[in-house]
């Protein structure tokens, strides 16, 4: 329940209190073994925001107050700094010292603008993305910003696209991969999607420097009101997640792929049931370490679905209530997955080891911090 | 420093945990829970709500013409009848009211950056033409056709309306027939053929809007639980302030018509009807062997309309009363703690659990 204002400032209080009682501040506690691998994702705890770094016996290393309810993160270059989100129509982005257990800043969108809970760093942590709504016009916005600069916002190039949701960089440094949701929404009107009858989504390479549109890739306009949402990058592909609009009597894909090779965007072929069990949505999506395996979550129907990175067939769905956030475990093969209270390490057909964190419920996404 | 919170433990495939006494619940006890808060409660709402917009749109137009004063006071009554008819709905929030651009082209509040105030005033200061026919109206603003305009015409300018062939009267009567058509609409696609009502009663077959029956009951359920989070958040909390100085009368509901409070109640019976109806929440709840959480739900519910019924002032005055702001924090502690049984116990209890992410659509 999100809380009111007073139930806040109590909560607050305690906090307050705690943190005093419990001094030093926060740090990487000795015993964590480093092969055990630790996980950022945001969470609601008894109705308060934060953002969340966590090993999967449930040690909370550090706990980063957020203002609002927060979505996508995305670690630093330097592995030791990352950024949480706000959940769209949000306005902030916090970069968190993942060491020290503190708040380095918080980002705040510009005027006009707000950022769609998404970005990503150049491969040498200089420039931060951001995807970002200009809500006069409603234009898809990446936002440029200079972390010598207090990230301040030093560019801004279309997105060639409504709704610019997940971004990731190319390995080349050079290229960022854009998925333009397509759905249209203005903050006075909340969450109300506006355009689902002529949404036209799209996976987008622009140039970094520039701005310049590379490629643009649009589905079938049979299947234009899956709105390609978020994306695992891997050496050779992209794996995109997708969330259909349209009739829930249909059964849609909800995988997609960006295959590098051939350069082109193709949807998977999903057996029906699966398409049903998954509810049509793909929350999130990842690669395992080795990255043979994709993952993509659905918590509208409590279920994670694997399959093959090389040859795109399903494997295996394993069940887990509200289950979004996914992100690489630490071994071949393994996925750790959020849902609800709890976080699971899993493999695709082996047991699985689950953890459950106090009035907790995690959010839709996950990063591993190597 | 480390919080550890609980041990790890090993499960096998097959995660998914449901409360024991979901399980005594049948396909048919969802569906019948969907259907009567459908037919007994949302369909009734909105055929008020239409007929209301209609007799509205009937009043205005015949008091342009010839604003005598009884005609004048018809239409403010008639505004109230409006008013509270879409409050009784203002708790559905799924469903054909959700088509785009969403609530908000019935009302567009809370207005946060004040758009719509903004428009208005435009509007009325330079007379703009292309707000007296309904067909360019639609295409400004929602801001200008909805009922928060309404009120800003009607409440702002009381004397504006008593002169003959007034602009604001025409822009009044414009934006109660952009209503009345679209609650006529509003009224059709649930009651059409193939409306809304019936993909949540064949809910159970799969329908274009849901793909199970209990998804269905769901959207119930969640609709309860987000209506009485916007009366604590945005209702009450947001007006409140945390100090008598900080209270923001102009932040309530539908100040300047004074009936903050009345949208209140009127969204809360509509509430009270979907859990207390036949075959509604607290009838689930029991079936689901839950007597106890029901017991309570019922507690603060009556909890709820005797404490509404005790304040007499308008909340715009209560909230910078000292006197009398433990009332609204009573007020509001009754609705935090219903919203907490509801969805902390009751979901449980019933197999619905709402998903904080399933539910996000992000």
């Amino acid at each position: 329940m999100q809380p009111d204002r007073r139930a806040f400032l109590t909560s607050s209080i305690s906090l307050t209190l705690a943190a005093g009682l419990t001094a030093p501040a926060l740090s990487a506690p000795e015993t964590l073994a480093t092969d055990a691998g630790t996980w950022l994702g945001c969470r609601a705890v008894d109705g308060s925001f934060r953002a969340s770094l966590f090993n999967n016996v449930g040690d909370v290393l550090v706990d980063i107050p957020l203002p609002g309810r927060g979505h996508g993160l995305i670690a630093h270059p330097d592995n030791a700094h990352a950024i949480a989100f706000a959940r769209r129509p949000g306005t902030f982005a916090l970069l968190i010292d993942l060491s020290a257990g503190i708040l380095v800043q918080e980002i705040q969108s510009s005027a006009g603008r707000h950022f769609y809970g998404h970005g990503c760093f150049s491969h040498d942590g200089k420039l931060l993305y951001t995807t970002e709504n200009d809500i006069e016009t409603g234009e898809g916005i990446i936002g440029v910003r200079d972390a010598s600069q207090s990230y301040a916002l030093i560019a801004s190039f279309p997105s060639d696209g409504i709704g610019p949701h997940e971004i990731g960089l190319m390995a080349d440094g050079n290229t960022l991969a854009v998925a333009n949701g397509g759905i249209k929404t203005m903050p006075d009107l909340g969450r109300a999607k506006l355009n689902l009858d002529t949404m036209t989504p799209s996976l987008v390479f622009m140039n970094r420097h520039t701005g310049q549109i590379e490629q643009t890739h649009k589905l079938a306009h049979e299947f234009h009101q899956l709105s390609i949402r978020h994306m695992s990058i891997s050496s050779t592909s992209i794996a995109l997640a997708l969330q259909y609009e349209g009739p829930k009597s249909d059964h849609m894909p909800f995988l997609a792929i960006y295959d590098g090779q051939s350069q082109s965007l193709q949807l998977t072929e999903t057996p029906e049931p699966l398409a049903l069990a998954m509810r049509n949505y793909g929350g999130s999506v990842a690669h395992d370490p080795s990255g043979r395996i994709i993952g993509v979550t659905s918590p509208r129907g409590n279920i994670v679905s694997f399959w093959d990175a090389h040859h795109f067939v399903p494997l295996e769905t394993h069940t887990l209530t509200d289950v979004c956030g996914i992100a690489p475990g630490t071994r071949a093969g393994e996925f750790l997955l959020t849902g609800g209270a709890q976080s699971v390490l899993t493999s695709v057909r082996d047991s699985q080891s689950a953890t459950r964190f106090a009035e907790t419920q995690w959010d839709n996404h996950l990063i591993r911090i190597a | 420093m480390i919080w550890r919170t609980v041990c790890a433990v090993l499960l096998c495939p097959g995660l998914l945990s449901q409360s024991a006494n979901a399980d005594v619940l049948k396909q048919n006890d969802y569906v019948q829970f969907a259907t009567a808060l459908t037919d007994q409660v949302a369909i009734p709402a909105y055929e008020r709500f239409a007929i209301e917009t209609a007799l509205l749109s009937e009043t205005l137009n015949a008091t342009c013409a010839n604003p005598t004063p009884e005609r004048v006071q018809a239409v403010y009554a008639r505004f109230h009848d409006t008013m509270d008819a879409w409050a009784r709905v203002q708790p559905i929030q799924f469903g054909p009211v959700m088509d785009a651009p969403g609530p908000a082209r019935f009302q567009f509040w809370p207005d946060k950056r004040g758009t719509g105030q903004r428009h208005l005033r435009t509007a009325l200061a330079t007379s703009d033409p292309t707000a007296l026919a309904p067909e360019t109206l639609v295409e400004k603003s929602i801001a200008l056709s909805d009922l928060q305009a309404l009120e800003y015409i009607l409440f702002d300018d009381n004397a504006a309306m008593e002169e003959p062939g007034s602009y604001a009267c025409a822009f009044a009567r414009t934006i109660a027939d952009v209503q009345k058509t679209r609650t006529a609409v509003l009224l059709e696609r649930w009651t059409g053929s193939d409306g809304f009502r019936t993909q949540v009663t064949n809910a159970a077959e799969g329908t274009d809007a849901f793909f199970d029956e209990r998804e269905a009951a769901s959207a119930y359920l969640n609709s309860i639980i987000g209506a009485l989070e916007i009366i604590r958040l945005q209702k009450l909390d947001r007006p409140l302030g945390l100090t008598p100085q900080s209270a923001r009368a102009a932040r309530a509901e539908s100040w300047r018509s004074a009936r903050s409070l009345r949208n209140i109640a009127l969204n809360f019976e509509t509430i009270s009807a979907l859990l207390m109806t036949d075959n509604g929440l607290i009838a689930l709840s029991i079936k689901a062997q839950s007597s106890e959480d029901a017991n309570s739900a019922s507690r603060l519910s009556n909890g709820i309309h005797d404490a509404l019924a005790r304040l007499e002032q308008p909340l715009t005055e209560l909230v910078a009363d000292a006197d009398k702001r433990p009332e609204l924090e009573a007020l509001l502690t009754l609705f935090r703690d219903l919203q907490g049984i509801i969805q902390d116990r009751i979901a449980r209890d019933i197999g619905l659990v709402p998903g904080f992410n399933a539910t996000d659509g992000d």
